[in-house]
């Protein structure tokens, strides 16, 4: 123990005598204290700056979405709207064509000359 | 204008803050370190009047600091010690003080670390635990190993050789 410590005391004595200081920097707390200070304000202001284009970003691309969903919508309606179809236009052909048909059996020559 | 408060707390630390780190091994980055460290402690300074030893805590974000910057070093493979250890036989071979540094950067950074604090800060080995978050038993192996190894370099000038 004795040892121990008459070593642990040599080597704090040649340690302390021969390891240097480290050489003084007469500028650093100005710069540090500007350091802090920089970091205090336009690094917390500008904490919604830095996460502006993310937040930009996320909205442009609901934005798309929400669009693209619209116009699809939007497509599917008209394209979805019933086209008047040929053969429904036809539909009631027969009743037309058998008026028509009894209007011209019925037709009485003398009759319609003695209207005109 | 420069705080009172900060002043006050730069005052009292930077020196050993610089001290530790600048004997750890940092040099080109021995400013930005301190800044960083000091960065750190203003964040947190509302936890200095709990901390039992204020100095061992600072140094500790000083260390956690130098551990950062040697991992982002890690992936160039190159090391600002490592160029004062090469390039300073060149300068100043015959130079004591030398020696003694190299013999410090020789050892391994945690048996560094505990050396530092115990022999040039003054720390206990309580304190180094405490600040190191490590238990007192590893302190004492590692301050045991550390003193082996200077020992050892510096063995023309041994305590029992000095009492002879």
């Amino acid at each position: 123990m004795p040892k121990q410590n008459s070593e642990n005391e040599f080597l704090s004595r040649t340690l302390k005598s021969r390891v240097r200081e480290a050489p003084p920097a007469p500028f650093l707390e100005a710069r540090i204290w500007n350091a802090i200070q920089s970091q205090k304000t336009p690094a917390n202001r500008s904490r919604f700056w830095k996460l502006a284009p993310s937040l930009a970003g996320v909205l442009g691309i609901v934005l798309a979405i929400l669009l693209v969903n619209q116009k699809s919508h939007l497509t599917s309606r008209i394209v979805s709207r019933p086209l008047p179809s040929p053969v429904a236009s036809l539909e009631g052909w027969e009743s037309d064509f058998a008026d028509g048909f009894d209007y011209l059996t019925d037709f009485d020559a003398e009759e319609e000359i003695a209207i005109f | 204008m420069i705080d009172p408060e900060f002043h006050s707390l730069y005052e009292a630390y930077s020196r050993p803050v610089r001290n530790f780190l600048f004997r750890l091994g940092a040099r080109a980055s021995l400013d930005d370190l301190t800044q960083e460290t000091f960065l750190r402690v203003w964040t947190h300074r509302s936890k200095l009047p709990e901390i039992q030893s204020p100095k061992a805590w600072i140094l500790r974000i000083a260390l956690n600091q130098f551990y950062d910057l040697k991992k982002r070093k890690s992936s160039q493979s190159t090391d600002e010690f490592d160029e004062v250890f090469h390039a300073a036989p060149i300068r100043e071979s015959l130079d004591t003080r030398l020696d003694a540094e190299k013999a410090l950067l020789v050892l391994p950074l945690e048996q560094r670390s505990v050396c530092i604090l115990h022999y040039l800060e003054d720390l206990t080995v309580s304190e180094i635990a405490t600040a190191l978050e490590i238990p007192e038993g590893t302190v004492k192996t590692r301050l045991m190993k550390s003193r082996e190894r200077m020992l050892a370099m510096f063995s023309p000038e041994k305590p029992h050789a000095e009492t002879k």
